[in-house]
């Protein structure tokens, strides 16, 4: 039989490492030719069981959306003669199912499903905009706004991941780049409207946001010990 | 309750229970023989079917009230099924048509899984032990149909008493409730993946660990929960600047205190307390606070004390009228809260298992595995059989500080141990 070196207990024929301790056992001769299993080589049934749920959901919904769409579609093409409001009804369905398989973890990737995302809201603002005749609003201020909403996601979630030591930075970062996107969109709302860039409410949004987020980053990597400390005893609840 | 009735409550602790299942809180306990031969699933099977009818109150599955769970009586058999999943995992009792236990085989080995909804190691024992009767008379073997106070064979009839849901039986209202404890210390480990569940089984020789416990003039419970007391208290100041009470919960079983064959749950826990604020401890002088502890609690009277409480929050009329979609909502919370947050892990010790004489040569085995949970994320389960005692670490961590800390101990003192896992 074979023992720890380390703990001096008895184990099991086949065991590389001792469970206790960690500490690797050398092998040993004269091992049986059969040694019996006393547990199967385990399988965790808790994602199968998560993922027949998810699967029956989305399923059950992907078939709704198409139907109702379909649905939809012939209506309004018999009803009406040409495709008009069903247009609307169908793009919306359709940017709803690729929020499905962004959050219900079908895309692995996070920047395939930030892009699919992305494709079907721009799907949609742009079938909004064809269906609104007076404007063309779509290629002025949508797509920039939704394109840089995308953007900044991406650059957080790069930023996010590569930071190991999380905390109040994350709050300090985020608060960062929402007054980016209000001073980017400031810009591009004041060049559609008046033709020029304006800038003026982002300014108010960021003195009010930047020095919470500065604070916060000082928080984190700045504070001296001890004045973490003082925090912590003053704070603490 | 009569066996004409085809639907059952579930007793104090089951309803609790039930509402609590999830994937890291399964309310699931294992027990499992190994026998000398590998098992032979038609023939478990068979044997299944057959003493299945001699437990009704086991021939059932979870309903959903209005208000509470209940058992519904079904004239449909469990099907035997083979082993492949981690131990004690959840089987989703609540689903329609799933028996609230499982009997699995694999090699030489048959595991009675049971949610605790529906009993407590001793039921389970008896269940089991009736199944392995019937399972060797079928193979072959040479076993008589002698009485054992153990052994519930086919052609017997079960007695009203077994359906008696014993905790309503001894409450008495005028009994005053036991007050609850102050949170306890819990083991900082990082938890593993949800359907993941460790299992660390100690095997010692049963005279020598009962010679070490009389050397300090204890019992095997006692002595083991000193031991555990010292690799907590230990743990816990090597780790944590703020310390908080270590608390122990023993299930203790009623039927030993209070009259009752009932083949549902009636066990209770005691949860004695060590506080390391109040300075340290010798291990002389925890064997002596967990020895006269148990001597104290150990009680009838302390015990229709607890079963008062528990009662009495069962009864309590804002609770009964909550929807039972509600109370599966905040169960959980409440349960973490009043109950798992009062105590730091939990050692059950089952004691000597006795199987008929007659069956004792066939079985190798008789292993029990605790049920895992997440406020708790270590719980260990002792019993003996034949000449070894198993202790057996159930974790949802992959952390083995605590049970290396436990072993050593024993290793010192002179005790030999195999290690088994999973």
């Amino acid at each position: 039989m074979p023992y720890c070196p380390k703990c001096g207990v008895e184990l099991e024929y086949g065991v590389k490492n001792c469970p206790l301790c960690e500490f690797p056992i050398p092998d040993i001769e004269h091992i049986p030719t059969y040694i019996p299993k006393r547990y199967p080589k385990a399988q965790n049934n808790h994602p199968e069981n998560i993922r027949h749920i998810k699967n029956t959901v989305f399923i059950t919904l992907s078939v709704l959306f198409l139907t109702t769409s379909f649905l939809l579609l012939f209506f309004d093409k018999t009803v009406s003669g040409v495709l008009d409001w069903s247009l609307i009804t169908a793009s919306s369905l359709f940017t709803i199912e690729m929020m499905l398989i962004a959050f219900m973890g079908y895309s692995k990737s996070f920047t395939f499903s930030l892009s699919i995302n992305l494709l079907s809201v721009l799907l949609l603002l742009w079938t909004i905009n064809q269906n609104i005749n007076d404007t063309s609003w779509f290629f002025s201020i949508s797509w920039p706004l939704a394109v840089l909403f995308a953007f900044m996601i991406w650059l957080l979630e790069k930023i996010f991941r590569k930071i190991n030591d999380k905390g109040l930075n994350i709050a300090g970062i985020s608060l960062i780049a929402v007054s980016v996107y209000c001073i980017c969109s400031d810009a591009l709302i004041s060049y559609y409207l008046i033709g020029n860039i304006h800038i003026w409410w982002s300014i108010i949004t960021a003195i009010a946001i930047l020095p919470a987020s500065l604070l916060l980053l000082y928080l984190h990597y700045g504070l001296p010990d001890k004045y973490k400390e003082w925090f912590y005893k003053n704070f603490h609840f | 309750m009569s066996l004409k009735h085809k639907w059952y409550r579930l007793d104090n602790a089951g309803r609790l229970y039930a509402s609590l299942t999830s994937a890291r809180v399964t309310t699931v306990f294992r027990i499992s023989a190994t026998l000398k031969e590998t098992i032979n699933p038609r023939i478990l099977q068979d044997s299944l079917d057959s003493i299945i009818e001699r437990f009704p109150y086991y021939q059932v599955f979870l309903k959903k009230g209005v208000f509470w769970y209940y058992f519904d009586h079904t004239n449909k058999k469990p099907k035997i099924q083979l082993e492949k999943n981690y131990p004690c995992m959840n089987f989703d009792i609540r689903k329609k048509s799933v028996f609230p236990f499982r009997i699995l085989y694999f090699g030489t080995k048959i595991s009675f899984e049971c949610s605790h909804s529906l009993t407590d190691g001793t039921g389970g024992l008896i269940f089991l032990n009736a199944l392995l009767f019937e399972y060797l008379k079928r193979i072959g073997k040479p076993i008589h149909d002698k009485k054992h106070p153990l052994t519930f064979t086919s052609d017997q009839k079960p007695n009203e008493a077994e359906f008696e849901e014993s905790f309503t039986k001894y409450y008495n209202p005028a009994i005053p409730k036991v007050k609850n404890g102050e949170r306890a210390y819990h083991l900082p480990f990082k938890l593993h993946k949800k359907g993941i569940y460790s299992i660390v089984t100690g095997i010692i020789p049963s005279n020598q660990l009962y010679n070490l416990s009389k050397q300090y003039n204890v019992s095997v419970t006692e002595f083991l929960c000193a031991i555990y007391f010292e690799v907590l208290l230990e743990y816990s100041l090597s780790k944590n600047k703020k310390l908080k009470p270590i608390v122990l919960n023993i299930p203790i079983n009623l039927r030993n205190l209070l009259p009752s064959i009932s083949m549902y749950n009636f066990f209770l826990s005691l949860t004695p307390s060590i506080d390391p604020r109040l300075g340290t401890y010798s291990f002389d002088e925890l064997i002596k606070y967990i020895h006269h502890y148990m001597q104290l609690y150990v009680d009838p009277k302390i015990m229709l004390k607890q079963i008062s409480r528990n009662i009495r929050s069962e009864r309590n009329i804002v609770l009964r009228i909550i929807p039972l979609f509600i109370k599966n909502l905040i169960m959980p919370k409440i349960y973490n809260l009043w109950a798992e947050s009062k105590y730091t892990s939990s050692i059950s010790n089952m004691g000597k298992i006795k199987l008929p004489e007659y069956i004792t040569p066939y079985i190798d085995r008789i292993e029990i595995i605790p049920p895992p949970s997440e406020g708790n994320k270590i719980k260990i389960v002792v019993n003996s059989y034949k000449d070894n005692t198993f202790l057996t670490f159930g974790k949802l961590t992959n952390d083995s500080t605590i049970e290396r800390l436990f072993f050593t101990k024993l290793k010192k003192m002179g005790l030999p141990i195999k290690i088994e896992t999973n």
